[in-house]
């Protein structure tokens, strides 16, 4: 059963920006990680879940879910990760009133923000750039 | 200039609650204030127990562990706006904060001061506003252990402090003397 962490991960694949891939194919090479840094040499994203804050209840027994997202880009390019970590910016924050995944609509998202600008890490121990952005996500399920 | 980091909390759905904790705090401006660094302090106190600490690292050359660094303070202090901050204090805390991959030591983590704001953030205005009241009732000392058991804790320390001078030449102990005996 997914979570919404893949919804996430698929929604950045989607992305017209080439923001990277989660789901590959054949002939793909993945690129978005959830929870686990890959050992390879090249770039990557990581998603990680964290707690945010508790949710509430309405009077029907929905639940308003609100984790929190860290992204982790860790990056070969000569900006160490800097315009990947604002493309993954650009589609995620004030992602408003959308149903994920787009083909079941197992969650209602009422808002993803950012809760800040991309965070320099500095160089990982083969010299790639590391960028950190944390994300505020409230959804509820639909299912 | 050290990397710091400080975490701000925004809340939401609170217009109402604002609004009278805005008349309190124009009212009881000295009591608000204490009453906001005491929950700030909560705040720092769980932060410290999730707080990672570098059991491998003595810091023999006199650097402070991360969680050691830990402190509160008001931010900002104005007739519309109180605003206070924990903040930990070491160029790698950020990293320590930030990098959910490593690995810690229950109950220590990544997070570490995020997380205990996040928690506090949904019940603040009510602690705050029963925090005041603690204050204008005069209960603004909290104690963490009884009388008796501060005592026997600090006489414990000064013995042993005073057996490591024992039968050693202190003309040469400087500033840091007690420290590094």
């Amino acid at each position: 059963m997914a979570t919404w962490l893949e919804d996430i991960a698929q929604y950045l694949e989607d992305s017209t920006t080439s923001i990277g891939i989660y789901s590959p194919t054949t002939t793909e090479t993945r690129t978005i990680y959830l929870n686990n840094m890959p050992s390879t040499a090249d770039s990557f994203i990581v998603l990680y879940p964290y707690a945010g804050m508790a949710p509430d209840w309405s009077h029907d027994n929905d639940s308003f879910r609100r984790p929190r997202l860290n992204v982790l880009v860790v990056s070969t390019a000569a900006d160490g990760g800097h315009q990947k970590s604002i493309d993954i910016r650009k589609r995620l924050d004030h992602v408003h009133e959308t149903a994920l995944p787009s083909s079941t609509a197992a969650r209602h998202y009422l808002l993803i923000e950012g809760l800040g600008e991309p965070e320099y890490l500095g160089k990982d121990a083969t010299g790639r750039g590391q960028f950190v952005t944390n994300y505020q996500i409230k959804y509820i399920s639909m299912t | 200039m050290t990397a710091s980091k400080a975490i701000s909390v925004k809340l939401e759905g609170t217009a109402t609650a604002r609004a009278n904790l805005r008349v309190i705090a124009e009212k009881l401006p000295r009591q608000t204030r204490q009453a906001m660094v005491e929950q700030t302090d909560d705040v720092r106190i769980e932060s410290q127990e999730e707080c990672p600490y570098d059991y491998n690292n003595p810091h023999n050359d006199g650097s402070p562990h991360l969680r050691d660094t830990a402190k509160t303070g008001i931010d900002e202090d104005t007739d519309e706006y109180i605003s206070t901050y924990v903040s930990y204090d070491t160029p790698y805390a950020v990293y320590q904060h930030e990098i959910l991959e490593y690995n810690h030591l229950f109950p220590t983590k990544a997070k570490f001061l995020e997380d205990p704001a996040n928690r506090h953030a949904r019940t603040w205005i009510p602690d705050l506003l029963r925090k005041v009241q603690g204050v204008l009732e005069n209960q603004t000392f909290i104690k963490l252990s009884a009388d008796t058991e501060i005592a026997r804790d600090y006489n414990a320390w000064q013995g042993a402090h005073y057996s490591a001078l024992a039968g050693k030449d202190t003309s040469l102990i400087g500033h840091l003397g007690g420290r590094f005996i």
